[in-house]
Protein backbone atom coordinates (compact mmCIF):
# COMPACT_ATOMS: atom_id res chain seq x y z
CA UNK A 1 0.00 0.00 0.00
CA UNK A 2 1.26 3.43 -0.78
CA UNK A 3 0.48 4.63 2.79
CA UNK A 4 3.33 2.43 3.92
CA UNK A 5 5.75 3.92 1.41
CA UNK A 6 4.63 7.45 2.33
CA UNK A 7 5.29 6.61 5.96
CA UNK A 8 8.77 5.32 5.05
CA UNK A 9 9.54 8.59 3.25
CA UNK A 10 8.47 10.73 6.22
CA UNK A 11 10.69 8.61 8.45
CA UNK A 12 13.84 8.62 6.30
CA UNK A 13 13.42 11.91 4.43
CA UNK A 14 15.25 10.30 1.51
CA UNK A 15 14.39 11.45 -1.98
CA UNK A 16 14.57 7.82 -3.20
CA UNK A 17 11.76 6.92 -0.81
CA UNK A 18 9.63 9.78 -2.13
CA UNK A 19 10.18 8.56 -5.68
CA UNK A 20 9.29 5.04 -4.61
CA UNK A 21 6.09 6.38 -3.05
CA UNK A 22 5.16 8.26 -6.25
CA UNK A 23 5.84 5.13 -8.29
CA UNK A 24 3.50 3.11 -6.08
CA UNK A 25 0.79 5.75 -6.42
CA UNK A 26 1.10 5.60 -10.22
CA UNK A 27 0.75 1.83 -10.10
CA UNK A 28 -2.45 1.94 -7.98
CA UNK A 29 -5.54 1.01 -10.00
CA UNK A 30 -7.63 4.14 -10.52
CA UNK A 31 -11.09 5.02 -9.42
CA UNK A 32 -12.20 2.26 -7.10
CA UNK A 33 -11.13 3.45 -3.66
CA UNK A 34 -12.67 5.69 -1.05
CA UNK A 35 -11.11 6.78 2.22
CA UNK A 36 -13.52 7.42 4.99
CA UNK A 37 -12.92 9.31 8.23
CA UNK A 38 -11.64 6.27 10.11
CA UNK A 39 -8.88 5.84 7.54
CA UNK A 40 -10.15 2.57 6.23
CA UNK A 41 -9.73 2.25 2.52
CA UNK A 42 -12.73 0.52 1.14
CA UNK A 43 -12.19 -1.09 -2.17
CA UNK A 44 -15.49 -0.67 -3.80
CA UNK A 45 -14.66 -3.01 -6.58
CA UNK A 46 -12.11 -5.32 -8.03
CA UNK A 47 -10.27 -5.29 -11.33
CA UNK A 48 -12.10 -2.19 -12.56
CA UNK A 49 -15.62 -2.96 -11.37
CA UNK A 50 -17.17 -0.38 -9.07
CA UNK A 51 -20.23 -1.73 -7.35
CA UNK A 52 -20.99 1.20 -5.02
CA UNK A 53 -22.59 -0.16 -1.85
CA UNK A 54 -21.38 -3.72 -2.04
CA UNK A 55 -18.77 -3.46 0.74
CA UNK A 56 -20.50 -1.00 3.02
CA UNK A 57 -21.54 -2.27 6.48
CA UNK B 1 -10.04 10.34 23.40
CA UNK B 2 -7.44 12.96 22.45
CA UNK B 3 -7.22 15.54 19.70
CA UNK B 4 -3.88 15.86 18.03
CA UNK B 5 -1.55 15.33 15.13
CA UNK B 6 0.88 12.50 14.37
CA UNK B 7 4.38 14.01 14.43
CA UNK B 8 6.34 10.76 14.17
CA UNK B 9 5.66 7.24 13.09
CA UNK B 10 8.00 4.25 13.02
CA UNK B 11 7.51 0.60 12.19
CA UNK B 12 7.79 -1.89 15.03
CA UNK B 13 8.02 -5.61 14.39
CA UNK B 14 6.22 -7.08 11.43
CA UNK B 15 2.93 -5.15 11.49
CA UNK B 16 2.89 -2.60 14.32
CA UNK B 17 3.69 1.08 14.52
CA UNK B 18 4.84 3.34 17.30
CA UNK B 19 3.57 6.88 16.87
CA UNK B 20 4.18 10.15 18.61
CA UNK B 21 1.13 12.39 18.86
CA UNK B 22 1.12 16.05 19.79
CA UNK B 23 -2.16 16.37 21.66
CA UNK B 24 -4.34 19.15 22.96
CA UNK B 25 -4.97 17.34 26.23
CA UNK B 26 -1.71 15.63 27.20
CA UNK B 27 1.12 17.27 25.33
CA UNK B 28 3.37 14.94 23.36
CA UNK B 29 2.65 11.25 23.91
CA UNK B 30 3.70 7.90 22.47
CA UNK B 31 1.26 5.25 21.41
CA UNK B 32 1.36 1.83 19.81
CA UNK B 33 -0.91 0.99 16.94
CA UNK B 34 -0.98 -2.79 16.75
CA UNK B 35 -1.32 -4.42 13.33
CA UNK B 36 -1.60 -0.98 11.72
CA UNK B 37 0.77 -1.98 8.92
CA UNK B 38 -1.34 -4.92 7.85
CA UNK B 39 -2.86 -4.20 4.43
CA UNK B 40 -6.34 -2.74 4.78
CA UNK B 41 -6.02 -2.09 8.49
CA UNK B 42 -8.09 0.93 9.47
CA UNK B 43 -5.22 2.45 11.44
CA UNK B 44 -2.75 2.39 8.56
CA UNK B 45 -3.55 5.85 7.19
CA UNK B 46 -4.34 7.59 10.51
CA UNK B 47 -0.93 6.64 11.92
CA UNK B 48 0.99 8.46 9.19
CA UNK B 49 2.67 11.76 10.03
CA UNK B 50 0.51 14.84 9.41
CA UNK B 51 -2.73 13.01 10.28
CA UNK B 52 -4.80 15.36 12.41
CA UNK B 53 -7.92 14.30 14.26
CA UNK B 54 -9.16 12.42 17.26
CA UNK B 55 -7.47 9.32 18.62
CA UNK B 56 -8.90 6.81 21.04
CA UNK B 57 -6.17 5.54 23.34
CA UNK B 58 -5.87 3.05 26.17
CA UNK B 59 -3.23 3.77 28.82
CA UNK B 60 -0.60 1.10 29.40
CA UNK B 61 2.32 1.02 31.86
CA UNK B 62 4.69 3.25 29.91
CA UNK B 63 2.74 4.19 26.81
CA UNK B 64 -0.66 4.22 25.18
CA UNK B 65 -2.29 1.86 22.71
CA UNK B 66 -4.39 3.30 19.92
CA UNK B 67 -7.66 1.57 19.20
CA UNK B 68 -9.46 4.01 16.91
CA UNK B 69 -8.89 7.20 15.03
CA UNK B 70 -11.08 9.71 13.27
CA UNK B 71 -9.03 11.96 11.03
CA UNK B 72 -10.34 15.35 9.96
CA UNK B 73 -7.28 16.37 7.94
CA UNK B 74 -4.60 14.18 6.37
CA UNK B 75 -2.90 17.14 4.68
CA UNK B 76 -2.74 14.97 1.62
CA UNK B 77 -1.79 17.93 -0.56
CA UNK B 78 1.71 17.63 0.94
CA UNK B 79 2.10 14.26 -0.76
CA UNK B 80 1.92 16.03 -4.13
CA UNK B 81 4.24 18.84 -3.11
CA UNK B 82 7.73 17.47 -2.65
CA UNK B 83 9.15 20.70 -1.26
CA UNK B 84 6.09 21.33 0.91
CA UNK B 85 6.49 17.85 2.40
CA UNK B 86 10.03 18.68 3.54
CA UNK B 87 8.88 21.93 5.11
CA UNK B 88 6.13 20.02 6.89
CA UNK B 89 8.58 17.39 8.14
CA UNK B 90 10.88 20.14 9.40
CA UNK B 91 7.99 21.69 11.33
CA UNK B 92 7.16 18.29 12.83
CA UNK B 93 10.78 17.90 13.92
CA UNK B 94 10.67 21.25 15.68
CA UNK B 95 7.43 20.21 17.40
CA UNK B 96 9.13 17.03 18.55
CA UNK B 97 12.11 19.03 19.79
CA UNK B 98 10.10 21.49 21.86
CA UNK B 99 7.13 19.60 23.24
CA UNK B 100 6.86 17.35 26.28
CA UNK B 101 4.38 14.92 27.79
CA UNK B 102 1.79 16.39 30.16
CA UNK B 103 2.72 19.93 29.15
CA UNK B 104 0.18 22.37 27.82
CA UNK B 105 1.14 22.28 24.14
CA UNK B 106 -2.08 23.71 22.72
CA UNK B 107 -0.29 26.65 21.15
CA UNK B 108 2.26 24.42 19.42
CA UNK B 109 -0.54 22.19 18.17
CA UNK B 110 -2.39 25.20 16.78
CA UNK B 111 0.84 26.49 15.24
CA UNK B 112 1.67 23.25 13.44
CA UNK B 113 -1.91 22.89 12.22
CA UNK B 114 -2.16 26.45 10.88
CA UNK B 115 1.31 26.24 9.37
CA UNK B 116 0.56 23.01 7.51
CA UNK B 117 -2.61 24.63 6.19
CA UNK B 118 -0.58 27.63 5.06
CA UNK B 119 1.89 25.31 3.31
CA UNK B 120 -0.91 23.70 1.34
CA UNK B 121 -2.49 27.03 0.46
CA UNK B 122 -1.41 28.97 -2.63
CA UNK B 123 -1.51 32.25 -0.71
CA UNK B 124 1.85 31.94 1.08
CA UNK B 125 5.33 31.10 -0.08
CA UNK B 126 6.92 28.16 1.72
CA UNK B 127 9.80 30.38 2.77
CA UNK B 128 7.45 32.83 4.49
CA UNK B 129 5.60 30.02 6.26
CA UNK B 130 8.92 28.64 7.46
CA UNK B 131 10.04 32.04 8.78
CA UNK B 132 6.77 32.54 10.63
CA UNK B 133 6.76 29.02 12.05
CA UNK B 134 10.34 29.16 13.32
CA UNK B 135 9.90 32.53 14.97
CA UNK B 136 6.56 31.73 16.55
CA UNK B 137 7.74 28.34 17.83
CA UNK B 138 10.72 29.99 19.52
CA UNK B 139 8.43 32.68 20.97
CA UNK B 140 5.83 30.21 22.25
CA UNK B 141 8.57 28.33 24.07
CA UNK B 142 9.87 31.44 25.76
CA UNK B 143 13.24 31.54 24.02
CA UNK B 144 12.89 34.68 21.92
CA UNK B 145 15.41 37.31 23.05
CA UNK B 146 13.85 40.20 21.13
CA UNK B 147 15.29 42.22 18.27
CA UNK B 148 18.52 43.97 19.16
CA UNK B 149 20.05 46.98 17.39
CA UNK B 150 22.94 44.78 16.25
CA UNK B 151 20.55 42.69 14.18
CA UNK B 152 20.42 45.67 11.80
CA UNK B 153 16.90 44.95 10.62
CA UNK B 154 15.05 47.59 8.66
CA UNK B 155 11.82 48.97 10.11
CA UNK B 156 9.41 46.77 8.16
CA UNK B 157 11.27 43.61 9.21
CA UNK B 158 11.16 44.71 12.86
CA UNK B 159 7.45 45.39 12.49
CA UNK B 160 6.96 41.93 11.00
CA UNK B 161 8.75 40.24 13.88
CA UNK B 162 6.70 42.26 16.34
CA UNK B 163 3.50 41.34 14.49
CA UNK B 164 4.35 37.64 14.67
CA UNK B 165 4.96 38.01 18.39
CA UNK B 166 1.69 39.84 19.11
CA UNK B 167 -0.69 37.84 16.95
CA UNK B 168 -2.48 34.76 18.30
CA UNK B 169 -1.68 31.68 16.27
CA UNK B 170 -5.13 31.61 14.68
CA UNK B 171 -4.52 35.00 13.03
CA UNK B 172 -0.86 34.50 12.20
CA UNK B 173 -1.20 33.69 8.50
CA UNK B 174 -2.88 36.89 7.51
CA UNK B 175 -0.10 38.90 5.89
CA UNK B 176 2.60 38.79 3.35
CA UNK B 177 5.88 40.70 2.97
CA UNK B 178 8.12 41.94 0.20
CA UNK B 179 11.02 39.80 -1.05
CA UNK B 180 13.42 42.20 0.67
CA UNK B 181 11.76 41.86 4.08
CA UNK B 182 11.48 38.10 3.64
CA UNK B 183 15.19 37.90 2.91
CA UNK B 184 16.01 39.90 6.07
CA UNK B 185 13.67 37.75 8.11
CA UNK B 186 15.35 34.58 6.84
CA UNK B 187 18.83 35.84 7.68
CA UNK B 188 17.62 36.92 11.13
CA UNK B 189 15.97 33.55 11.68
CA UNK B 190 19.05 31.62 10.56
CA UNK B 191 21.13 33.32 13.24
CA UNK B 192 18.40 33.00 15.87
CA UNK B 193 17.83 29.29 15.19
CA UNK B 194 21.58 28.57 15.24
CA UNK B 195 21.78 30.17 18.69
CA UNK B 196 18.54 28.79 20.10
CA UNK B 197 17.88 25.33 18.65
CA UNK B 198 20.70 23.03 19.63
CA UNK B 199 19.86 20.18 17.33
CA UNK B 200 20.53 19.24 13.73
CA UNK B 201 17.22 18.72 12.00
CA UNK B 202 17.41 16.01 9.35
CA UNK B 203 14.84 17.57 7.04
CA UNK B 204 16.45 21.00 7.32
CA UNK B 205 19.65 19.75 5.70
CA UNK B 206 17.69 18.68 2.64
CA UNK B 207 15.54 21.84 2.73
CA UNK B 208 18.59 24.09 2.66
CA UNK B 209 19.71 22.31 -0.52
CA UNK B 210 16.26 22.67 -2.06
CA UNK B 211 16.07 26.36 -1.23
Amino acid sequence: MYDESWSRFTQTGQIEDYLAYKQEVREQPKGCEARDKTGEIRELGYAGFCIGDRYHN
Amino acid sequence: MVTGIIIKSEPIGEYDRRVVILTKERGKISAFARSSRKPGNRLMAPTNPFSFGQFKLFAGKSSYTMSEAEISNYFEALREDFEGAYYGMYFLEICDYYTRENNDEVDMLKLIYQSLRALTSQAFSHKLVRSIFELKAIMINGEFPGVSQEAGLQESAVYTVDYIMRMPVEKLYSFTVSEEVLHELRVFNRRLCAKTLDKNFKSLEILENLE
